[in-house]
């Protein structure tokens, strides 16, 4: 499967994140295992993503992806057109989202109903790394000024790229 | 890219980084105002080493200094943990880790608020600071821009999984991945976060913050989202899931 495709798909399984329904017509396992190949070359198990599992977690939230149990992938054509997302509980109030999908990219992410909340509008939001990690790819051939993440080490910090930012 | 001058410093087992631009700053005199800064990083160091055995903080916690023979700066720190225990639910809680009270999870934030502040003193608007992973940013890196910082993926060394666009604030990112799993849960249970990122007004708490909301995962939303000025994001495995302005705005 060509690596274009697989972002495709990765995005796709994030927007399902984010408004929390599946799109019709395109296998759910199969947009995981993309997702999962488009940020983890050198892993080869999956992990089941489980918002349940995590003690106390807020539930409420969101639906996250599922990232469910290895299955064979197979290639869907991309989506046109709007998607909109079931109406979703959360502990503000109730979301929907809806997306706009321009070949299989989206362009857009529009807000339908949100939680007005008491003064400061909470939002909270999941997505799948695959779909950060894609904003992240276009960013870094721009212009990124820092690195920030958990403290590194001096070793670590030589092969970092905060430490080409710094000699650039 | 406007002038800047950059100093990176071998400090506390990391890496400081410092980054002044030059577009609107009147001073040229970034030597002077880096060496107040550097040696500002090594008077901590001295006082807060838990590496060293005669550090003020390493003395208080075998019980040779009382409350009274510290200095003010341990003061501060004590008074700032004792605040973030408090509004974190005990999620932070430098008192609960073996061998007694540790405030290193705070005091390298704590450390880079008070160098932006020398770096201002001394005339400079635009700058950042990058203390082993946690940014402080003032002013812009140009005219007009924000400064754009890539926050590392837990799983993926050398890759970034999303960046921001950010001014006059402090990025604390904390995780299971870069040191092994030195984080302690003070309840006892088991830290399954692999890493928590909070952006907010100052690096000291935001520290504390991201330390706390590693050990309580998404369930810390519920005291977070009582932060005014607070966002953070967390990554569990795939799924990233993020509250308040910042992250958001940027998808």
């Amino acid at each position: 499967m060509k690596r274009s495709t697989l972002v495709t798909l990765g995005t796709l399984a994030g927007v399902a994140g984010v408004l929390g329904f599946n799109p019709k017509g395109i296998d759910s396992s199969s947009m995981s295992m993309a997702s999962v190949d488009t940020t983890s070359a050198n892993t080869s198990t999956t992990t089941t993503t489980d918002p349940a599992a995590a003690p106390q977690a807020t539930t409420e939230t969101v639906t996250t992806v599922q990232t469910a149990a290895p299955a064979p992938a197979q290639t869907k054509s991309a989506a046109n057109g709007t998607i909109t997302g079931n109406t979703v509980q959360t502990r503000w109030g109730p979301v929907q989202l809806s997306a706009t999908v321009s070949n299989g990219q989206i362009t857009a992410i529009d807000a339908l109903q949100y939680p007005s909340g008491d003064g400061r509008s909470m939002q909270i939001s999941r997505y799948s790394i695959p779909v950060l990690t894609q904003q992240a790819l276009s960013a870094q051939s721009a212009n990124i000024q820092g690195v920030g993440g958990a403290t590194y080490t001096t070793r670590g910090y030589q092969k970092s790229l905060q430490s080409i930012i710094d000699q650039m | 890219m406007s002038s800047r001058a950059v100093h990176v410093e071998h400090i506390w087992g990391t890496v400081v980084s410092i980054d002044i631009r030059l577009h609107r700053s009147s001073s040229t005199k970034t030597d002077r105002a880096i060496e107040e800064v550097v040696n500002w990083l090594h008077d901590v160091d001295e006082v807060f080493s838990t590496y060293k055995e005669q550090s003020a903080v390493s003395r208080f916690r075998r019980g040779e200094l009382a409350p009274d023979d510290l200095d003010m700066g341990m003061h501060d720190v004590i008074k700032r943990c004792a605040r973030i225990k408090e509004i974190t639910d005990g999620s932070f809680d430098p008192w609960a880790v073996t061998g007694g009270f540790d405030p290193s999870g705070l005091v390298k934030g704590w450390a880079t608020d008070r160098a932006a502040n020398i770096l201002i003193g001394n005339g400079f608007k635009d700058f950042l600071i990058n203390a082993g992973g946690d940014i402080t940013v003032r002013g812009n890196p140009d005219p007009n821009e924000l400064w754009s910082i890539g926050l590392q993926h837990p799983n993926l060394p050398g890759q970034l999984y999303t960046h921001v666009k950010v001014t006059d604030c402090a990025i604390a990112t904390s995780g299971s991945y870069e040191r092994g799993a030195h984080i302690i849960n003070p309840s006892g249970g088991k830290v399954v976060t692999s890493s928590a990122t909070v952006i907010g007004p100052d690096c000291a708490t935001a520290d504390g913050l991201a330390t706390a909301l590693l050990v309580a995962g998404p369930a810390g939303f519920e005291w977070f989202e009582k932060l005014p000025g607070w966002s953070a994001q967390i990554v569990e495995d795939q799924t990233v899931t993020s509250l308040g302005e910042v992250f958001n705005s940027s998808v």
